[in-house]
């Protein structure tokens, strides 16, 4: 190859692998048809059915025309397909439910490819950047940030990143880029200096980058869960502090964590006990269990967490979760982002903010519908009952697509706040 | 390590009990011996599985959109899978979801470009996918090659991305693109002399 088909070839290779093997959504088929088979009538029945028939036929032209007829006068007509609803999500809320959710929050805006050179502290109510944060040399990028409860305290996952020129490289992006280690660092941020200290962490296992598919640190923020993609997938909970981590194995197919893994991955109850985690089933279509592990229980196996949620994908259609799934802190709630996939055409699809019960496994409260045709949503943390959520809808400015672009704000009593300068354009963020 | 389409190779590969996940292969129900799965759902959930990850690559290359690319290749394989009991050869499914995923593209970028004409020639914003992408590559001389790629005739831009990403043979990307193979040896010359040019030009 010459010059020009090498530049050619590094710039094609290097764009298509900024789709990692983890961002393939799931394949969703449509509906087979099934053939209905209509029993023979005895020949003495025909006689008066088809005079039935003929008048039904009529009927049908006739409230068809009439449909027609009406949607032409702009009676029926809706604006979706078939005059479908169209759902625009909760109505606007008060500012002052700003004020429900921590104060503080760390985004992780992509600057390189996928990933952020700084880690931006901003102000819940105001939007604004309070401070900037870089890793130290040699890490060059964050890739992961969790936050603790008490609104300061964040943990953030850096590794080494560079580029390699075209025509310079031979190794390929994913292998240079996720085989570095990746490295943790407590954040803590102070309000009133507004200064920030970067403290690396203890994580006596050497994780490398692309085996790293999650993290929540605890609520105390004395513990760190990783969701961790060695040959064989585990959760480890690694103290901070003292002590030696332990690691739960999932030794089945499929795999631990959500389908993007760019969000918040496991989720802790207020205590510290109960982490919670998707798993997915491996099966045709994926089905996907919400489960929650006992971190005090005996056990190194991740099949013995229980299961709360079960979303069977069969086929693509039905209530489906593709993003992260929250536990609220008092260990009631299971809150998530939910598409519905109609089966039938005609059915208008939506996505909405669905709350289980933990107990039941069954829907509580639903708020926050949006048409497919709008965009999507995602929770990005809930108070300790779900009674005030962070979540990002499709509310923002249009765009060439007709759908909107995400915005950040407050869920609370139905009615959603927006997080001023909350454009969601975040690889990763936390509260 | 066990994530969707995580071993699919660009170029594709054996159709049949293909599996990034070792684990999966038997939900897929593979026939005994090594024997072709029967069922469609089966069948394409598997090619899926094998070669999701290549065809969103490529895709994304086509389009510089993720979730354009995403919808692309879903579709290219619900297309697959209603026409599956008239495919006239099994093995020739791999070459026909390729097919569908570049019409597809064509298309969005058909749509695209004729919402940009009626934006009163405005240049349209990018969608938000791309935007935080787009920005976030650094490397300028890609930025310079993409840009160039993408001002080159369809015919032409397909030839060089199914030649030089994929790998495909003049006869593989003629099987493809639905032309001769003359015809893809002619749009790579001339696709790499417009792009040699617009380049020279930038630079």
């Amino acid at each position: 190859m010459n010059q020009l088909e090498d530049r050619l070839a590094a710039a094609l290779r290097d764009t298509g692998e900024e789709i990692s093997p983890h961002n393939v959504p799931p394949l969703r088929l449509p509906a087979r048809r099934r053939r209905v088979t209509v029993p023979r009538l005895p020949r003495r029945w025909m006689a008066w059915l088809t005079p039935l028939a003929a008048a039904a036929a009529v009927a049908a032209v006739v409230g068809t025309s009439l449909a027609i007829s009406a949607t032409f006068h702009g009676h029926t007509r809706g604006p979706g397909p078939a005059g479908a609803p169209r759902w625009n999500g909760s109505p606007l809320g008060p500012r002052s439910a700003l004020n429900k959710v921590p104060p503080y929050f760390v985004v992780l805006p992509p600057q390189a490819l996928i990933y952020a050179r700084t880690a931006l502290v901003r102000s819940t109510v105001t939007g604004r950047v309070l401070a900037t944060v870089r890793p130290p040399r040699p890490y060059q990028v964050f890739t992961w940030v969790s936050g603790a409860a008490d609104d300061r305290t964040f943990v953030l996952a850096a590794q080494r990143w560079w580029n390699i020129r075209s025509g310079a490289a031979g190794v390929r992006a994913q292998d240079r880029d996720n085989s570095t280690p990746t490295v943790f660092f407590r954040l803590t941020f102070d309000p009133h200096t507004r200064s920030t200290q970067l403290a690396p962490l203890p994580i006596p296992e050497t994780i490398r980058s692309g085996q790293l598919a999650g993290m929540a640190v605890s609520p105390d923020g004395t513990r760190l869960a990783l969701d961790v993609r060695h040959s064989i997938q585990s959760v480890e909970v690694v103290p901070l502090v003292t002590g030696t981590d332990r690691s739960w194995l999932w030794l089945h197919p499929g795999w631990i964590g959500n389908w993007k893994p760019m969000g918040q991955v496991l989720s802790w109850s207020a205590d510290g006990r109960y982490l919670e985690f998707q798993q997915w089933g491996g099966r045709l279509n994926e089905t996907m269990h919400v489960r929650v592990l006992d971190t005090t229980a005996p056990g190194h196996l991740l099949a013995t967490a229980k299961v709360v949620l079960v979303y069977p994908h069969s086929s693509g259609f039905g209530t489906l979760v593709t993003g992260n799934t929250f536990l609220t802190p008092d260990g009631t709630r299971i809150v998530a982002a939910t598409s519905f996939y109609p089966r039938q055409r005609r059915q208008p699809g939506y996505t909405q903010i669905t709350q289980y019960s933990t107990r039941t496994g069954r829907p509580v409260l639903t708020e926050d519908r949006f048409s497919f045709s709008v965009g999507g949503q995602e929770v990005l943390w809930t108070n300790s009952d779900g009674s005030a959520l962070v979540i990002s809808d499709p509310r923002g400015k249009k765009d060439s697509y007709g759908g909107r672009a995400s915005v950040l704000g407050v869920l609370a009593g139905n009615k959603f706040t927006p997080i001023p300068h909350g454009a969601d354009n975040a690889v990763n963020i936390a509260w | 390590m066990i994530s969707p389409g995580e071993a699919a190779e660009p170029g594709g590969g054996r159709l049949w009990n293909v599996s990034p996940h070792p684990q999966l292969s038997s939900a897929v129900a593979p026939g005994p011996g090594g024997l072709p799965v029967t069922t469609a759902e089966a069948a394409v959930t598997a090619l899926y599985q094998a070669h999701a990850l290549g065809m969103i690559r490529l895709a994304h290359i086509m389009l510089g959109d993720r979730a354009g690319a995403e919808d692309v290749v879903q579709e290219a394989f619900c297309g697959l899978y209603r026409r599956w009991s008239a495919l006239a050869d099994t093995g020739s499914a791999l070459a026909y979801v390729r097919s569908s995923v570049l019409n597809g593209c064509r298309s969005v970028l058909r749509r695209q470009s004729r919402a940009r004409d009626q934006a009163d020639g405005q240049q349209s914003a990018p969608p938000p996918g791309i935007s935080a992408e787009a920005a976030a590559i650094t490397i300028e001389e890609r930025q310079q090659v993409l840009r160039a790629l993408r001002r080159l005739p369809a015919r032409q831009r397909e030839a060089l991305v199914l030649r030089f990403y994929l790998d495909l043979s003049a006869e593989e990307s003629a099987a493809t693109m639905g032309i001769g193979p003359g015809s893809v040896r002619s749009a790579i010359h001339r696709g790499l002399e417009s792009l040699g040019r617009m380049l020279q030009e930038q630079s």
